[in-house]
């Protein structure tokens, strides 16, 4: 009996919306033309699924998490120079623990950003274009998913083309709970995340119109750990290298992409779940 | 394809979550495929461009098949262009203009830049 209270108490803790944020700073997934604006007036719209999973490094206590998120992103050239973008996921958590299953579900935190054009040049043979962005997650998730306060993230992206090659580099830094943290709450740790993505794009057919492009993604994240009237928090902060090939097959002004990121290194401080793969499905169309 | 990937990953949905992912895929899959088919019809040909009423401008930045959507959008605006048709693979805009009005070169460069790409030479 005291054992199965104490893997509820462990389960409630360990499976606490807190534990496993959503990192602000992580480059999310596949590139995304990153330094380069889209043009005044385009509309993008962007959805994706995401499975991912976190085991006990050690295989003990037979404890695990699985999450699925589903963003949605509305982006928008306000102007050559000026993007605007919304973010809103769906969020579903499983954290199971010796057969016994705590689930959480709903809306994530609302993040929206804005990315200004601070550098493009274009000619005959290359590309490059450089963006510093700004984005805020709002705390209107639903009470089981949400982080209850609000995170910034400051973020510079800078993009380069070369014929069909395509390079992307996306750094974030996330300053998580800059405010509306709760006085009985710890201060969350600031993260920083760096993605690297290559791409080779290859027609498809004559039309011009289609294309295939294998893409390689290189992740580094890094989170600090929480911190309890200014003493760091034992079971928290990481770091996290990881590779993600993928695929991303465009027909015209839609686009469908897929990758497996698969860490590498990983570090995590004190009892925390390892992470696994991450699967990733989306499709991406532009008006 | 999907739910295979969420069992293989041992994902159990309940009905609920089960529901939900389907009415997101299938509102995604019904936007995608109305938004396709009141697309423009693809099949643009050459014949369209012939005349004295195109220009052919070249076009830097353009780098994958889906640029040109938001540079023909720009040129859709300028008054007295009836058409255009851009080529990542060409680096070129062809642009179609009533024969009524006179559309200005620096019209179509500035569409161009707003685009966020770079006007080269017009070559016709």
């Amino acid at each position: 009996m005291k054992k199965h209270l104490l893997m509820v108490i462990l389960l409630g803790l360990v499976a606490s919306p807190f534990a496993y944020p959503c990192p602000i700073a992580f480059a999310g997934g596949i590139s995304v033309d990153a330094g380069l604006t889209p043009p005044e007036g385009r509309w993008i719209l962007r959805a994706q699924v995401r499975s991912m999973s976190r085991q006990d490094r050690d295989s003990i206590s037979d404890m695990s998490m699985d999450r699925l998120m589903v963003p949605f992103v509305v982006v928008h050239g306000a102007t050559s120079a000026l993007t605007l973008g919304l973010r809103q996921s769906l969020d579903f958590r499983t954290m199971t623990m010796n057969g016994m299953e705590k689930k959480a579900s709903g809306f994530a935190d609302l993040y929206i950003f804005a990315k200004y054009k601070v550098f493009r040049i274009n000619t005959r043979s290359y590309t490059i274009g450089i963006s510093p962005l700004l984005g805020v997650d709002i705390p209107t998730g639903s009470k089981e998913v949400s982080n209850h306060s609000w995170n910034l993230k400051v973020g510079l992206s800078a993009s380069g083309r070369s014929g069909k090659w395509a390079l992307d580099l996306n750094l974030g830094y996330g300053l998580r709970g800059f405010a509306g943290v709760a006085e009985t709450e710890p201060e969350p740790g600031n993260d920083l995340g760096l993605n690297l993505a290559f791409a080779r794009q290859f027609p498809v057919g004559s039309s011009g119109n289609v294309s295939l492009a294998p893409v390689l993604e290189i992740t580094w994240f890094g989170s600090s750990p929480d911190k309890s009237d200014g003493v760091e928090m034992l079971n928290s902060g990481e770091t996290i290298f990881s590779l993600a090939p993928g695929l991303k097959y465009t027909v015209d002004d839609l686009i469908i992409e897929g990758l497996v990121r698969f860490p590498v290194t990983q570090d995590q401080k004190g009892m925390q779940l390892e992470a696994g793969a991450m699967f990733l499905l989306g499709v991406r169309r532009m008006f | 394809m999907i739910f295979t990937i969420f069992r293989m990953r041992g994902i159990i949905l309940n009905t609920d979550q089960l529901k939900y992912l389907t009415a997101i895929t299938l509102i995604i899959v019904g936007v995608m495929a109305l938004t396709g088919c009141s697309s423009k019809p693809q099949a643009q040909t050459e014949a369209n461009f012939e005349g004295e009423d195109v220009l052919v401008f070249e076009v830097f930045g353009m780098d994958c098949p889906g640029c040109h959507g938001g540079l023909e959008k720009l040129m859709a605006t300028i008054p007295g262009v009836i058409d255009s048709k851009a080529s990542w693979e060409e680096k070129t805009v062809k642009v179609i203009v009533s024969e009524d009005e006179v559309v200005n070169n620096d019209d179509i460069r500035n569409a161009i830049e707003r685009a966020n790409f770079t006007p080269g030479e017009r070559l016709k």
